[in-house]
């Protein structure tokens, strides 16, 4: 038993040295935001603490509303799009006689495993006034369109669907190999439909990970940072101001380090809330 | 199948198979076009020029210093978390289970919550614009998923050898070397590689940590030159693009049959 105890100890403590250092930095950010800590100049050396100030001024801010709402919509669409997309691709890529699946996966998958800043790199380069896109489009007659400038959220939406949504597709061609193909073989005998079957088998059997997979690329959408960032800076304006770009353009464009760490404290709180959820739904499932 | 359904099958499956790889094949004709522009067409002359300029001044100082990062960061993690990880799967402690949903927790947590917190405590300690304070970060943001993934290996590993070679005298941190870690050969090497994976693909933390032009890694690099001095070089872009998408690339082709079980293991925690 002590050899045990004393085991446990020396493999684990260096660890918890790492995650307790991450914990002190954000006790320590969590300080900061009660403070009016700037990235540079008198405030920088010795900050004020200023109480809840940060946060009464965040709740006056045009700004930070107008990133919830932005990441609302990038959120929400591309959690949709993704999903649809991903549950859409593996069950079409399920049927039996599909000779292109493992093409079709290869080319899904390449465009989600490449480095994010290569991803903005690209898909930029596709939607430039004088790029990909709208070559295409010419050919079908619709005019060249400037869409960084003009739809800036709409490009970078399906972009990140675009980057993404191999994930939801891995995840449901797995799904669909666990369901027992007599159940299909035994709606075919009574002369279901592909969309009966969709809805009375495939839909009920891969509910949980449907679940799973909104929940985490929820999350994962929600803090994404680099795509947009990196494609738009956030603006023209603030158009795509989605929060995690939002929190770093007023802490390292504006400065404003200690606003900054209130924003990232209420963001953190909204993500930490779903995470929660999520594990909740891990436990109940492990339990079913 | 009816031709009709094998047709309405395959129209969505090609239509998908083109968007997604559209720009893609944008990027590898950019980056043998010594004249490239964002426009999608055959280039008119070939050659590795744009590649041969990746690998001098910057763009190479850039590729090693994401290699130094990255090398870094999957060693640290997998040494951290090689040790860290045997106790979760052999002996019942006080606290575990808190500590492994902590530790999922972590692991589905995005990067951009840590940005502010990881930012002000290096400010703190003076190490902004130091490796040191990326690699230590990347570290701590990947441990969580190399220790669920090894704990994930050790429990597939009989305890039986183990017991038998404590009763020969073995001592506990012995039999790990000699017996648990041989064993789970593929397991580290996966674990290597993933954080490596993660730690070369990494943008936001060496943005804010990395100031210097010289310490960017790659990523940061990409995004600087993007743009700089208001003439955009697709040509050079694109071949440092490329190879900086090689080793994800090459990573998923040797996985790419696990990946599916890979991926439903990290999901399942």
């Amino acid at each position: 038993m002590r050899e045990n105890t004393k085991l446990i100890v020396g493999m684990l403590s260096p660890t918890l040295i790492f995650l307790i250092f991450l914990l002190v930095a954000v006790g320590w950010a969590f300080y900061a935001s009660f403070t009016d800590i700037m990235l540079i100049g008198p405030a920088a050396k010795s900050p004020q603490v200023i109480g809840l100030r940060n946060y009464e001024r965040l709740f006056r801010d045009p700004f930070f509303y107008n990133s919830l709402v932005k990441s609302a919509i990038y959120t929400g669409s591309v959690v949709a799009s993704q999903c649809a997309l991903g549950l859409f691709l593996a069950v079409l890529m399920h049927h039996k006689g599909v000779k292109i699946k493992s093409a079709v996966a290869a080319a899904v998958t390449m465009s989600w495993i490449i480095p994010d800043i290569v991803k903005v790199y690209t898909w930029g380069a596709f939607v430039h006034y004088e790029g990909t896109l709208n070559s295409i489009l010419r050919v079908v007659g619709v005019p060249p369109v400037r869409w960084l400038s003009e739809k800036p959220l709409g490009v970078s939406i399906i972009g990140n669907v675009w980057g993404g949504t191999a994930f939801s597709m891995i995840l449901f061609l797995s799904a669909l190999e666990t369901v027992p193909p007599q159940f299909y073989e035994a709606a075919e005998v009574d002369g279901a439909s592909s969309w009966q079957k969709f809805i009375a088998i495939t839909l009920p059997l891969t509910a949980p990970v449907i679940l799973i997979d909104l929940f985490l690329i929820t999350i994962w959408t929600f803090g994404y940072f680099t795509f947009v960032y990196g494609l738009t800076g956030g603006g023209p304006g603030h158009a795509t101001e989605i929060a995690p770009v939002f929190i770093y353009n007023e802490s390292f464009r504006l400065y404003k380090i200690g606003y900054g760490a209130a924003i990232s404290f209420i963001m953190t709180a909204m993500v930490a809330m779903a995470c929660i959820g999520y594990l909740i739904l891990l436990r109940r499932m492990e339990r079913v | 199948m009816r031709y009709s359904k094998t047709v309405a099958i395959h129209i969505p499956l090609i239509i998908v198979f083109l968007f997604a790889l559209i720009p893609l094949t944008w990027l590898v004709l950019a980056s043998v076009n010594p004249a490239a522009s964002p426009a999608a067409k055959i280039p008119s002359r070939m050659t590795m020029e744009n590649f041969g300029r990746t690998f001098s001044g910057r763009p190479l100082h850039w590729t090693l210093n994401s290699l130094l990062i990255a090398g870094s960061t999957a060693t640290l993690v997998l040494f951290l978390s090689t040790m860290a990880a045997y106790p979760f799967s052999r002996v019942r402690f006080f606290g575990a289970n808190i500590l492994l949903y902590g530790l999922v927790f972590l692991r589905t947590v995005p990067v951009s919550s840590f940005m502010l917190p990881i930012y002000l405590i290096f400010i703190k300690l003076n190490l902004v614009n130091t490796y040191l304070s990326v690699i230590l970060t990347l570290s701590v943001l990947n441990i969580p998923f190399a220790l669920l993934l090894l704990k994930g290996f050790y429990d597939t590993i009989p305890t039986v050898f183990e017991e038998a070679s404590w009763i020969d005298g073995c001592s506990r941190w012995k039999s790990i070397f000699r017996i648990v870690l041989p064993q789970c050969g593929p397991g580290l090497a996966v674990a290597w590689f993933m954080t490596f994976m993660f730690a070369w693909g990494e943008f936001l933390i060496p943005l804010i940590l990395l100031r210097k032009i010289e310490l960017m890694p790659l990523s940061v690099g990409i995004f600087t030159t993007y743009g700089e001095y208001g003439v955009v070089n697709y040509g050079l872009l694109s071949s440092m693009s490329l190879l900086y998408a090689i080793p994800p690339i090459l990573m998923y082709i040797l996985i790419q049959k696990n990946l599916v079980k890979g991926m439903v293991g990290y999901v399942k925690g």
